[in-house]
């Protein structure tokens, strides 16, 4: 029989051997939590850098050794940027009905495309697939000249369209709304069809709710791909009316003769930066899930 | 109610991408496209843009619309490819190579019968430009805009401390940057004497026109600098300087962080562009240093000699109309008054290029009190624009020029011997 002592001392016996199982596993661990956090690290370190230099004086941003904090915080890099030449609420304007216009209708032409390769039958469905990937691999910098040319011909230069209707066919998104769609089994497609359910119905009210994770992933890709474009705006628009927000940026960079304001310029790229950050925020939970659903993590 | 938002969302952005670029009243419209992304020479584009639409054109009926294209390459392309496409601008910035192409592929408007039309004095830019925007025909292909030239910066504050005299010749130079030279006992350099910001800039300034040869020869079949030892020696002079240890070698990062040891203190001095005067004035004064400015030092066994580069302004005809020829004229025209000379000069330290803005009160007035923005002018006197005696590979013989350098000063894995024969074998083609 059992004094009370003895049980003292068993219950002491199994925190001991919890306390080394737990150290056991953290030191198991510890390698690969000390690389996790590099990468993190290695990840967020320059976004740190972009900020904390945003507060900065010009002297305190150039000096060396540099300082991880800002010694005299500021605000007048925010303020500069707005005495500065540069219409900026024109250029945000800009940006968003880009990316907007851009992702509406890049979601038009997707989802039925996607559902079309996914669950129809239909001739040439893996040579125009194949078109579909190859779209996806060729380089702006290969297309712009004739582009330019056909809005040129277009008269259109002088409007937005440039940047949007190129993009309105997102072909990496195509390729992954197919493979979320491909997922779905083919069972429940079918119940929708007895049903009477239309081919709209059925994405709609099937592929869509099932795939909105994929859908979020490809929207909030596509958002960041059309809101940093600065190539695209550069050779395609002869008129600051038409140009996004990081036109704009790119007149921070230049603003002494071989001279960078970085405190300026990184002010700018948090402005230009902000909204990014705000929408990953709410979709990153999304996007890890269409991840994770695609086998893709 | 979702409904109905999104239909006000869907309208409100076909309203947006419709209106972007509304029709444009009654008024002659002038595309002018530049180089200036930002900073003090697109305050001054812009200035000077604002106030011809206030003044002359709000009188005429012209509106300039101001756009930044890209580098000077990145203009001569997109020009060559909006003729093509009828987007065209009516005005815009060449560099020193870009005119060329450009008359040849017949885009650019003669400008000498809009300026004999409205008596306008080519005589006035100054003896340096002369000959330069001329053809053999006497027509003109475009006017100097801006123009800068190459000058001694230094840090004057910690000159003065050190009992240093600004230097006038490439000698001078060697004994006042060596002074700034200092090593902690470790070895370690904590401010270098010299810097110059890139292989471009070495090339293009530190000329042997100075110790009497050229480039190209005046018949254009030869190279002279590359056989009679002159480019030789300014090779060997800089990377024996790098090797002391005073100079710094350019880095890949280009001007900027040149710049930064400049205005903290970790450097004497540097070669730069005059067009960045302002912009040096304004951060050594951040970093709590004067601002010193002297001539281009010249090799004391040579003559003083400094080659102008930056770029010129031109109307571009094809394509426009004659009305639309006529208002880019105008816009030109203004360009080249006095006031805005001297306001573009004042803004960014770029050379105020004519003979009689030197006569213009507000121009008098601002060198009395800023003695260093009237060296750049000064030394035009033995100033020559880099675009006078060229061949028509210039840009490749540049590059040539720049490998070399790059191997020799940067990488520094050949001798100024190696990086000569380079350049001898890469441009014996352009002579043939």
């Amino acid at each position: 029989m059992n004094t009370y002592s003895d049980q003292l001392a068993s219950k002491e016996e199994l925190r001991r051997i919890s306390r080394a199982r737990r150290r056991a596993q953290f030191m198991r661990r510890l390698p690969g939590d000390i690389v996790k956090l590099a990468i993190v690290i290695l990840f967020v370190f320059p976004f740190y850098w972009m900020i904390s230099t945003a507060f900065k004086s010009y002297i305190e941003s150039i000096q060396t050794p540099p300082t991880l904090w800002p010694h005299t915080f500021t605000l007048e890099n925010f303020s500069a940027i707005g005495e500065m030449n540069i219409d900026l609420p024109m250029y945000f304007k800009n940006s968003v009905i880009i990316t907007a216009t851009t992702i509406v209708l890049q979601l038009l032409i997707m989802i039925p495309a996607a559902y079309a390769f996914a669950k129809r039958d239909f001739p040439f469905k893996g040579v125009l697939f194949g078109v579909v990937l190859l779209a996806f691999m060729i380089p702006g910098q290969l297309t712009y000249i004739s582009i330019y040319l056909m809005m040129a011909k277009a008269k259109l230069l002088q409007t937005l369209w440039p940047q949007i209707l190129p993009f309105g066919a997102n072909a990496f998104g195509i390729f992954m709304l197919r493979q979320s769609f491909k997922q779905i089994p083919e069972e429940i497609l079918e119940s929708a069809r007895l049903d009477s359910a239309s081919e709209f119905q059925i994405i709609m009210r099937i592929m869509l709710p099932m795939s909105k994770s994929a859908m979020i992933t490809i929207a909030m890709f596509s958002f960041i791909s059309i809101w940093n474009n600065y190539f695209w705006p550069l050779v395609m628009t002869t008129n600051e009316a038409v140009r996004p927000l990081t036109m704009a940026i790119q007149k921070l960079r230049d603003s002494g003769d071989n001279a960078i304001r970085w405190n300026v310029l990184m002010a700018g790229n948090v402005i230009l930066v902000a909204p990014v950050l705000v929408i990953y925020m709410f979709a990153s939970k999304k996007i890890l899930k269409a991840f994770a659903y695609n086998g893709l993590k | 109610m979702k409904k109905l938002l999104s239909m006000l969302l869907v309208l409100a952005l076909a309203m947006s991408l419709c209106t972007v670029a509304s029709a444009e009243e009654e008024k002659t419209i002038v595309t002018f496209w530049h180089h200036a992304s930002g900073g003090a020479l697109y305050d001054v584009v812009k200035d000077s843009v604002d106030t011809f639409n206030a003044t002359i054109g709000a009188e005429k009926g012209i509106e300039v619309q101001e756009t930044y294209v890209g580098s000077y390459h990145d203009i001569l392309s997109k020009v060559q490819l909006s003729v093509t496409s009828g987007d065209q601008p009516t005005v815009a910035v060449s560099g020193l190579f870009q005119i060329a192409p450009q008359v040849e592929d017949g885009i650019l408007a003669d400008l000498r019968p809009f300026c004999e039309a409205d008596g306008f004095d080519l005589s006035n830019f100054l003896d340096c430009f002369q000959e330069v925007y001329e053809a053999d025909d006497g027509r003109v292909w475009a006017f100097p805009y801006v123009r800068s030239t190459p000058l001694f910066f230094y840090n004057k504050t910690l000159a003065d401390e050190k009992g240093l005299t600004a230097p006038t010749t490439i000698e001078e130079m060697e004994e006042f940057c060596k002074a700034f030279y200092t090593v902690d006992e470790n070895g370690n350099t904590l401010v270098y004497g010299l810097e110059i910001p890139s292989q471009s800039f070495t090339y293009g300034t530190v000329s042997p026109a100075q110790l009497g040869s050229s480039y190209i020869s005046a018949d254009r079949k030869s190279s002279p600098c590359l056989e009679d030892g002159t480019l030789l020696k300014i090779f060997s002079d800089y990377r024996r300087w790098v090797d002391e240890g005073w100079c710094k070698p350019y880095d890949a990062q280009g001007g900027s962080a040149m710049m930064e040891r400049l205005f903290t203190g970790k450097l004497g001095a540097i070669l730069n562009s005059s067009g960045g005067l302002i912009s040096i004035e304004t951060g050594m004064k951040e970093g709590g240093y004067e601002m010193g400015v002297a001539p281009f030092p010249y090799y004391a066994e040579g003559k003083p000699f400094v080659s102008i580069g930056g770029g010129s302004i031109s109307l571009i005809a094809e394509g426009n109309s004659e009305e639309e020829q006529q208002a880019g004229w105008e816009f030109i025209k203004f360009l080249m008054s006095d006031e805005m000379i001297y306001r573009n000069s004042v803004g960014t330290g770029y050379i105020p290029f004519t003979k009689s803005v030197a006569e213009y009160e507000p121009m008098i007035e601002y060198w009395e009190e800023h003695p260093y923005a009237r060296v750049a002018y000064d030394q035009m006197e033995y100033g020559e624009a880099q675009e006078k005696g060229v061949i028509p590979q210039m840009t490749e013989y540049m590059n040539a020029g720049f490998e070399a350098l790059d191997l020799l000063i940067q990488a520094q894995t050949i001798t100024a011997e190696e990086a000569i024969e380079m350049m001898k074998t890469t441009t014996a083609e352009y002579f043939e």
